[in-house]
């Protein structure tokens, strides 16, 4: 936006975004349409859009000003648009639902925000490959970042999930950032008990509009992944960099390896669920995949505590820091090697250990999960006495070789299901939806 | 006519937005490369208008590879990470041109996102920022409007080509490009000439500047009244400008006579032209073409162009016609070799008398009509033929993208790509052009002044050439550092050219043993004469500092009491004294002592 000082200058001088305009400066006039302005950047500058295509910033200060032509109701606010749209006959459909993200993102004067819209005729009309995947249904829940994510809007897409399979959808494909998707997917996968069919997430890591976008394979795969014979909730996005192959990764064994790439999500401690060819879509599964059935009905488990703490041991981590967690409804450590934390075990009870302030926690009826903050492997509390402290003093996990996130998600997903600490600690336990494995894979790097 | 000319100046150093150091121009592809296989969409502008050379390329829908050298590319260039700000150093040459050519410059520079998406970028675009609008480069040949100066990404380098697929190499992607566009001024093609090789000249003034083949390209816009702009791309050879815009100048004249024929000859022009799958009459064809296709199930497809009887084989230029105009079209879109028309003789393609009446009959043609025959795969002949066809029914010079050839013609490309083809870079921030960013970039000194003061330190002959040199920013950096400048311009014009001829890879010696090799004979540790041995040695060994190679060969220079007293134990004898240590001693202090004992 520009500053308050040129809005009003502006004004007197009756030009508006979108006029075409000559801004003298020096012996030369640039020409062209008035642009919006971007937040970032010197707000005492013009943005114009030269006749190439180019915009150049021109600072109004000592600069003549002159309205060349009206142009400005292009950019006037166009009416929101519904946001449920059908491509094809409406039956048994595939539901894509939009919760936002860069999938969904692109600059948008009209609005001075990113839309969020995704509708699914344009969709079809942008990537017409979708065109086999018809009738599709589209639907924004909202539109947010996934770093903007929290608990409550896992409980509403894992509902708007249930409408949809009560409203005959076959399938479903939900776009969401990529930040915290695998948080999601992992809410999703214990939140969906009973599934019939395929919850399918997917997103971007370059945005759509740009021409080399991940964005039309990710909605594609996921498309064909969504009418696929399985029945789990699954992650599907680019295998590597190339554009030969998507992955789909497991709901609560996936991670965002990777800031930028479009090869992030990865499987952690397992294999992919399967894979999907880009060109034509055929889909292959492992055999942990769950066939689909239609008759299934979703029990919705779908309440989450907001109030877990999520935190990564380090050296140097005190018991004040400990002491602090005591305002949570749970806890979850990462922890160092096999699950570990600074507890000094020659001498368990002295001050730079934190393991009194842990024990206290536990006492105190808060549960307390451990879950290895290596990138892979298991939760093991019986191989140095430093784990046989921390299992002692009733942290949660040994054995387990959850993600962190995983473990984070679960223990949300447990508060909101139970109360009772032990009842607490044994749904922790149970291995669901593959978040647990019962023994660890040979060969993985 | 007039013609406006597009310079692109390639920039050394790091990456216009990331810190990969750019690769020569000769960089040779490591055998180990990562590969990368990406499809290209559609994108849509800034003010959601998809632009029509996007759309085009699109339509083709072929796959690309990207060969990654790593020590030159990284995940910006793959497009895997979000640009670093705009390389300062980069800028600051745009803005010193700028300054020279006393151009208006921004107050803030916009980075924007040309989409490109014929898969020379990866991203689909390439960031191209305006510097500066108008301004003009003086020279001795008068005054050189200029309309633009923009620094933009260079393009990834292609390696081969098909109809379904295209190679690239990442190490030239983003090298940083200078982009000047002329006022269309020249009148002629002299002019042009003259202007291209005026502006090449002011460009190789900056310090930042690649020399050697391809680091330089012009672009080549062409008008004439009744055509279109076209704008040329891909001249390598600036000797080649005066044909290549004559021969434009032909092309758009006939064109535009071609257009104003077919009007003529149609009341009502058609807006859409059927064709039909013509394979039956062929099925047992000696004409290789056509029965090549046929056997690996292509098809062969043709098309009546009714009123059209000898327009075909209308010349536009030397062995162009307007046949090869459709054809051109025909290739771009469908990837297909081209394509068999009326006007032409069918014994070249050994179509038999009866096969070409039969198609004539099949097609209905009449004696003024005209027919086109395309065959080739089904998914390939489609597109080409529908190409062709829709280029015929264009009834005026369109406005086009074209590529040189190396003899001075162009062939069609794209559509003119306009403004739709931008959209804002929204990962890099604006950047303010403050006063002191415009202090910290310099002055350019002129061609005329700096070759005056090159001619004043090197003489005449010696002088115009290192201005032209492509070791001039290295000549320059030397003396900076107090290195002799006759002795520096001899060393990298002569000692290094002689050492190349001779097979030694000079690239070995890198600039900092250059500058040393200056600096131990400022400070009278070796001889001028030791100069080419020890560059010699220094390609073999380049990980070896200059001193300790002269150390090891015994190359130290050798003066006062010591070459005195070996004077005297080697008997005074000059010419045996000067081939024994004439690499390592002074021949002025010889000559001086030699006269001394006489």
């Amino acid at each position: 936006m520009y500053s308050a000082q040129i809005e009003a200058q502006l004004k007197k001088l009756g030009i508006k975004i979108g006029d075409i305009i000559s801004v003298q400066k020096g012996g030369q006039a640039f020409e062209g349409m008035l642009m919006p302005r971007p937040d970032a950047g010197d707000t005492g500058s013009l943005v114009i859009k030269l006749s190439t295509g180019y915009n150049a910033g021109v600072r109004m200060e000592g600069s003549k000003i002159k309205k060349i032509k009206d142009g400005g109701a292009s950019f006037e606010k166009k009416q929101a648009q519904k946001n449920s749209y059908f491509a094809g006959e409406k039956g048994s459909h595939i539901t894509l639902l939009s919760t936002g993200g860069t999938i969904a993102s692109r600059i948008d004067y009209k609005t001075g925000a990113v839309d969020p819209q995704i509708d699914a005729k344009s969709l079809v009309g942008a990537y017409p490959s979708l065109k086999e995947f018809e009738p599709i249904k589209c639907n924004s829940i909202f539109s947010i970042l996934s770093e903007d994510m929290s608990p409550l809007h896992w409980e509403k897409i894992a509902q708007a999930i249930k409408n949809e399979f009560d409203g005959g959808a076959q399938g479903v494909v939900i776009a969401h950032g990529t930040d915290t998707m695998g948080y999601t997917a992992a809410a999703l996968s214990y939140s969906l008990e009973n599934l019939p069919a395929p919850v399918v997430l997917t997103g971007a890591q370059r945005s759509p509009d740009r021409a080399s976008s991940d964005a039309p394979q990710n909605i594609f795969c996921s498309m064909a992944a969504a009418r696929a014979n399985f029945a789990q909730v699954c992650i599907c996005m680019h295998a590597s960099t190339s554009d030969t192959l998507n992955h789909l990764h497991i709901g609560t064994r996936v991670r965002k390896a990777h800031t930028s790439g479009r090869w992030a999500f990865k499987s952690i401690g397992t294999r992919p669920l399967g894979e999907v060819n880009p060109k034509g879509g055929e889909v292959k599964l492992n055999s942990s995949a769950i066939a689909r059935d239609m008759k299934r009905k979703i029990n919705l488990k779908n309440k989450f505590s907001s109030n877990v703490h999520l935190a990564w041991i380090y050296p140097g981590i005190n018991s004040k820091t400990v002491e602090k967690w005591a305002e949570y409804d749970g806890v979850v450590l990462a922890g160092t090697g096999l699950g570990h934390a600074p507890i000094d075990a020659a001498n368990p009870n002295s001050k730079a250990s934190i393991l009194p302030a842990l024990r206290s926690l536990v006492d105190s009826g808060i549960p307390v999960a451990m879950a290895p903050q290596c990138g892979e492997g298991r939760v093991i509390h019986g191989t140095y006495s430093t784990g046989t402290y921390l299992a002692n003093a009733g942290i949660i996990g040994n054995g387990a070789d959850w993600l962190a996130e995983t473990c984070y998600v679960k223990m949300c997903w447990a508060l909101g299901q139970e109360k009772d600490a032990k009842k607490i600690k044994e749904i922790m336990l149970r291995p669901m939806h593959g978040d647990i494995t019962s023994f660890s894979l040979i060969g993985e790097e | 006519m007039l013609c406006g000319l597009e310079i692109h100046q390639r920039l050394e150093g790091k990456k216009l937005f990331n810190s990969c150091p750019t690769p020569l121009p000769d960089q040779k592809l490591p055998e180990n490369c990562a590969r990368i296989t990406r499809m290209l969409n559609t994108a849509a502008s800034e003010l959601g208008v998809i632009d029509s050379a996007s759309k085009f390329e699109h339509s083709r829908s072929r796959t690309f590879e990207y060969l990654a050298p790593e020590d030159f590319s990284c995940l910006v260039d793959s497009d895997e990470e979000p640009p670093t700000s705009i390389n300062k150093e980069a800028l600051l040459q745009a803005l010193k041109f700028s300054k020279h050519i006393n151009a208006s410059i921004v107050d803030e520079v916009q980075v924007m996102r040309k989409a490109v998406t014929d898969g020379s970028n990866p991203s689909g675009f390439q960031r191209t920022s305006l510097i500066s609008i108008g301004g003009e480069l003086k020279y001795e040949g008068g005054e050189i409007p200029i309309t633009s100066l923009c620094i933009e990404e260079e393009s990834a380098g292609i390696i081969s080509s098909n109809p379904d697929s295209v190679s690239y190499r990442l190490d030239r992607m983003g090298v940083p490009l200078i982009e000047i566009s002329t006022e269309p001024v020249f009148t002629s093609a002299e002019e042009a000439a003259k202007g291209a090789q005026a502006l090449g000249m002011a460009l190789r003034m900056l310090d930042k500047v690649m020399r050697g083949l391809g680091t330089i390209r012009q672009d080549v816009n062409v008008s004439i009244p009744g055509g279109a702009r076209v704008e040329i791309k891909g001249l390598q050879d600036l000797h080649l400008l005066k044909t290549l815009v004559e021969n434009e100048v032909r092309r758009q004249e006939a064109l535009a006579k071609i257009s104003a024929e077919i009007k003529k000859r149609h009341k009502k022009m058609p807006t859409s032209l059927p064709f039909e799958d013509a394979g039956e009459i062929f099925l047992s064809t000696k004409s290789r073409l056509i029965s090549k296709a046929l056997e690996s199930g292509g098809a062969v497809l043709a098309a009546k162009l009714p009123l059209f009887a000898g327009i075909l084989g209308t010349e536009l230029y030397s062995e162009k016609r307007f046949g090869s105009e459709l054809s051109d079209y025909a290739k771009q879109a469908g990837g297909v070799k081209g394509l068999i028309h009326s006007d032409e003789d069918m014994q070249k393609y050994s179509i038999s008398p009866q096969e070409a009446e039969a198609l004539k009959k099949f097609l209905k043609i009449k004696k003024e009509d005209a027919f086109i025959l395309i065959a080739d795969k089904k998914e390939r002949a489609e597109p080409a033929i529908i190409a062709a066809l829709s280029r015929a029914l264009v009834l005026c010079v369109p406005g086009e993208t074209r590529k040189a050839d190396e003899k001075g013609g162009s062939s069609f490309m794209r559509p003119l790509a306009g403004a739709h083809r931008m959209y804002p870079e929204t990962d890099v921030r604006p950047i303010l052009i403050t006063k002191e960013l415009l202090q910290e970039a310099g002055e350019l000194v002129s061609v005329g002044k700096r070759e005056k003061e090159l001619c004043s330190l090197l003489g005449d002959d010696f002088g115009k050439r290192m201005l032209r040199s492509r070791n001039l920013p290295l000549f320059e950096r030397l003396i900076a550092n107090g290195a002799d400048a006759k002795l520096a311009a001899i060393t990298l014009e002569q000692t290094l050219v002689a050492l190349r001829r001779e097979g030694i890879d000079i690239s070995l010696i890198g600039e900092d043993s250059l500058m040393e090799i200056f600096s131990l004979y400022k400070n009278e540790k070796i001889t001028k004469a030791s100069f080419e041995p020890l560059l010699r040695l220094c390609s073999g060994s380049p990980e070896k500092s200059i001193a300790s190679l002269a150390r090891e060969n015994n190359l130290q220079k050798i003066s006062g009491q010591e070459l005195e007293a070996l004077w005297k134990k080697e008997g005074g004898d000059m010419r045996k004294f000067m081939s024994k240590y004439g690499l390592v001693a002074d021949a002025a202090e010889i000559m001086k002592m030699a006269k001394k004992k006489n």
